[in-house]
């Protein structure tokens, strides 16, 4: 049926020899107009984050590991019940994960639209980046207290997962959008009071009783499911703000 | 002749020389894309230099993965502005004929060699068939059947799916197989 249509080169005309020189012309003109700027691929951004990332992220970042390190092995010795390691390691999962995210938020900020015009930089990657480091600091952590408690707990993974990542999801969520929508405060402060607030929440489950019996189970998925879709909504939504340039980082 | 990766990498370095080569090398192919695809001439010469003036623009962000097929797409997206503002306007000189394929090979471009001449005559029997398909099947019989790529290349060109783009296939060339009569092209070849 289709063997007739023409294939190779039966399908190919002379062009018009006059035409496509001036074409070419024009071609040559503006390729010698052209200057050529450098824009980093996404390996250069992440190695250029890594190289300038300030001595004080390192620090802090350190000092995190260590303390969650220390706290699972506290926590290992004294033998303390599966409910409290993961109450213990839930909270702190939660005040880790708002002291990595902190760093993210250092890219919200004034001018930085401008810096970024100006340098080439790309804010979106820039911002995916340090989420993403952020988030591999949370894996670690997370890590760490199941490898490291894990040996004496009588819940299943499943849901201890479940019981640390819920209040974990809804914390960095809250202090993600309140660090991008409330901007009026200094920088340390501001950071600071909402990283305690959100924090705060963690403890939610802990005052109320029958937070971990197993009827309750359903409400810990639920509550899972909906926080992942809002992170994953806030992420999107701040992301669709650096691109139209609204809101965010811009005066 | 170099490599499309590394013509590109002496661009990006600054060799902006280099971006004649490009433009010498995919010329024709990308005129033949926008001739095809729009029918007109003059219109077509246009698109092409368009495509490697917004390639020029763009280099400096472009990341090597298949030049020819990036170029394609620039020039597909300009023909599909193209038919849209002719759409809009009505112009009825901008929708593509027959008789303005008829007219473009008495000019210049007419060939003197009997073999040249069948050539063309080729030519202007399959774009009088390919004019009569949908720009979306157009597009994509084009893309397959005369340059060659596969289905996964054109739905990732066209923003299509890969089954829209492999029913756009099939359907194109099965009316352009009943367009271009059988015996009326033989006699041509």
């Amino acid at each position: 049926m289709t063997s007739h249509i023409p294939k190779d080169d039966e399908w190919r005309f002379p062009l018009d020899e006059r035409r496509k020189v001036q074409s070419l012309a024009v071609i040559r003109r503006e390729a010698l107009k052209k200057r050529i700027r450098h824009y980093p691929a996404f390996p250069e951004h992440i190695w250029n984050q890594l190289r300038f990332r300030p001595l004080d992220q390192w620090l802090t970042q350190g000092g995190v590991l260590i303390a969650a390190m220390l706290l699972a092995l506290w926590l290992r010795r004294e033998n303390t019940g599966s409910l409290n390691s993961v109450t213990a390691c839930s909270v702190f999962l939660v005040f880790a994960g708002n002291i990595c995210l902190n760093h993210a938020a250092r890219l919200f900020s004034w001018h930085m639209a401008e810096l970024e015009q100006t340098l080439y930089l790309n804010l979106k990657q820039l911002i995916c980046i340090r989420m993403l480091e952020a988030g591999i600091a949370d894996l670690i952590i997370l890590a760490l207290f199941l490898g490291i408690t894990g040996h004496n707990n009588t819940m299943g993974i499943g849901v201890t997962l479940l019981y640390m990542l819920v209040p974990f999801l809804w914390s960095d969520t809250l202090y993600l959008h309140m660090l991008v929508h409330i901007r009026s405060t200094s920088y340390g402060f501001r950071s600071f009071a909402l990283g305690l607030l959100c924090g705060i929440l963690a403890l939610f489950p802990v005052l109320w009783a029958p937070a971990y019996e197993p009827e309750n189970l359903i409400i810990w998925q639920i509550l899972a499911f909906a926080g992942l879709s809002v992170l994953i909504a806030e992420i999107y939504s701040i992301l669709t703000k650096i691109e139209r340039g609204d809101h965010i980082c811009l005066n | 002749m170099l490599e499309d990766k590394e013509l590109i990498r002496r661009i990006q370095n600054g060799q902006t020389e280099y971006l004649n080569k490009i433009a010498e090398k995919y010329y024709d192919d990308i005129y033949y894309f926008c001739r095809y695809q729009t029918g007109s001439r003059e219109d077509a010469y246009d698109l092409a230099q368009e495509t490697f003036l917004r390639f020029i623009r763009y280099v400096d962000h472009y990341r090597y993965r298949n030049l020819k097929g990036y170029l394609l797409t620039i020039a597909m997206n300009l023909c599909r502005e193209y038919m849209r503002a002719a759409a809009k306007t009505h112009s009825q000189e901008k929708i593509p004929d027959s008789a303005a394929w008829h007219g473009i090979l008495t000019s210049s471009e007419t060939p003197h060699a009997d073999s040249r001449t069948r050539t063309s005559e080729n030519a202007v029997l399959l774009a009088e068939a390919l004019l009569a398909l949908p720009q979306t099947q157009r597009e994509a019989v084009l893309l397959h059947h005369f340059y060659g790529y596969k289905n996964r290349e054109i739905a990732r060109m066209t923003g299509a799916s890969y089954d829209a783009v492999k029913s756009r296939i099939r359907q194109g060339l099965q009316k352009l197989g009943k367009l271009l009569d059988p015996d009326d092209f033989r006699e041509h070849l």
